[in-house]
């Protein structure tokens, strides 16, 4: 068999190829197989759900539908209240509500407390203050996520082995 | 009744809710997908993380499981596809926590006994790890799981003629990466084979 280029290698290239490899990793005691700890096959059958597999399938498509439903009304429910109350800042507050019905309506009124409770969010985000407040707020969480993953990784219960 | 009939029949009944039956997989397979995970990997504990990461999703998988096939490919395939996008999450990384967490005690012998085990037991590891994730896969699957080229080739998904040119640029990569001891080696056994 002819070969199409370099890659490409016979039948019997492939096969001396195939037998070097393995005298050369044999040289270096390999392949071994490692032995996985003792308590694996234990670990893993806790990590499984109780439920039958297509049930537990069907639990995780919707917990992971209603994680992404969730985020997405926080996300829509911040951005309106940002959006309303930039403009109770920066235009007027009673804007919204002349919209929906004027502020003598109920949705109106509803839209009118929304703006109002939103407003001193935005004053907040526009303050001098919160370019400060921020990387220490970062900072804060990260230490916390850094202590938490130390204290995972760490067994207190075990003693250590010298 | 040989294996592969016996693990058809255990994932159906696991499929109908029979829970040891899946027991049965995990404690046939753990070791195997352990080794894939370490070498893909070379990471025990995330090794140890991405073994119970790989049973949940085959778990969850099942119904997909086709019983033509044999279990351990089918297993293999989710594994070399988990190893491969932790590999990629990994880059993403900056910085791990044992790199940051140096001052914890270890569970792990000391400092001197390990260096002596890696030297003896993983100089092929650590050369291993020098080669681009798609053909440390192919090389895992062929020279510590001991598997055809078409089981390479349904656990990849690659073509025949993909797996064999990994494989080639696997070996002399491997030899390279060894160094000059492993390509001299190589050099001799391929000139003289």
């Amino acid at each position: 068999m002819e070969r199409r280029n370099d890659d490409e290698l016979t039948a019997i290239e492939e096969q001396t190829a195939d037998e070097a490899i393995r005298r050369l990793l044999a040289r270096y005691g390999q392949p071994t197989s490692v032995a996985p700890p003792p308590d694996l096959t234990a670990r893993v059958l806790a990590r499984l759900p109780d439920k039958p597999p297509a049930a537990a399938a069907l639990a995780e498509r919707q917990r992971r539908r209603h994680v992404r439903v969730l985020v997405g009304m926080l996300l829509s429910v911040l951005l309106v209240l940002l959006i309303l109350g930039s403009w109770g800042v920066l235009v007027n507050s009673s804007g919204p509500a002349e919209l929906l019905g004027g502020v003598t309506s109920a949705v109106g009124q509803l839209v009118l407390v929304l703006v109002l409770a939103a407003k001193p969010l935005v004053h907040v985000l526009f303050a001098p203050g919160v370019t400060l407040l921020l990387p220490g707020v970062l900072l804060v969480a990260s230490a916390v996520w850094l202590w938490w993953q130390l204290v995972q990784q760490t067994s207190l219960a075990q003693p250590v082995e010298a | 009744m040989d294996q592969q009939a016996d693990e058809a029949r255990w994932v159906t009944q696991a499929l109908a809710g029979d829970q040891s039956a899946f027991t049965r997989l995990v404690e046939r397979y753990t070791g195997v997908v352990y080794n894939q995970a370490y070498r893909m990997l070379h990471d025990a504990q995330e090794a140890e993380d991405a073994v119970q990461e790989i049973f949940l999703k085959a778990y969850t998988r099942l119904d997909t499981f086709d019983a033509s096939r044999r279990f351990v490919n089918w297993l293999l395939t989710i594994s070399s596809n988990h190893c491969i996008d932790r590999l990629r999450r990994r880059r993403h990384t900056w910085v791990t926590l044992d790199d940051v967490a140096f001052w914890l005690p270890s569970s792990q012998a000391g400092p001197e006994h390990r260096a002596l085990q890696r030297e003896r037991r993983e100089i092929v590891q650590h050369a291993l790890q020098q080669l681009p994730e798609q053909y440390r896969l192919v090389m895992i699957l062929r020279y510590w799981h001991d598997l055809a080229y078409n089981e390479i080739v349904e656990i990849t998904g690659l073509t025949e003629s993909t797996v064999k040119t990994r494989l080639h640029r696997g070996r002399k990569m491997l030899a390279e990466a060894l160094g000059s001891d492993g390509e001299t080696l190589w050099n001799a056994e391929t000139m003289t084979s």
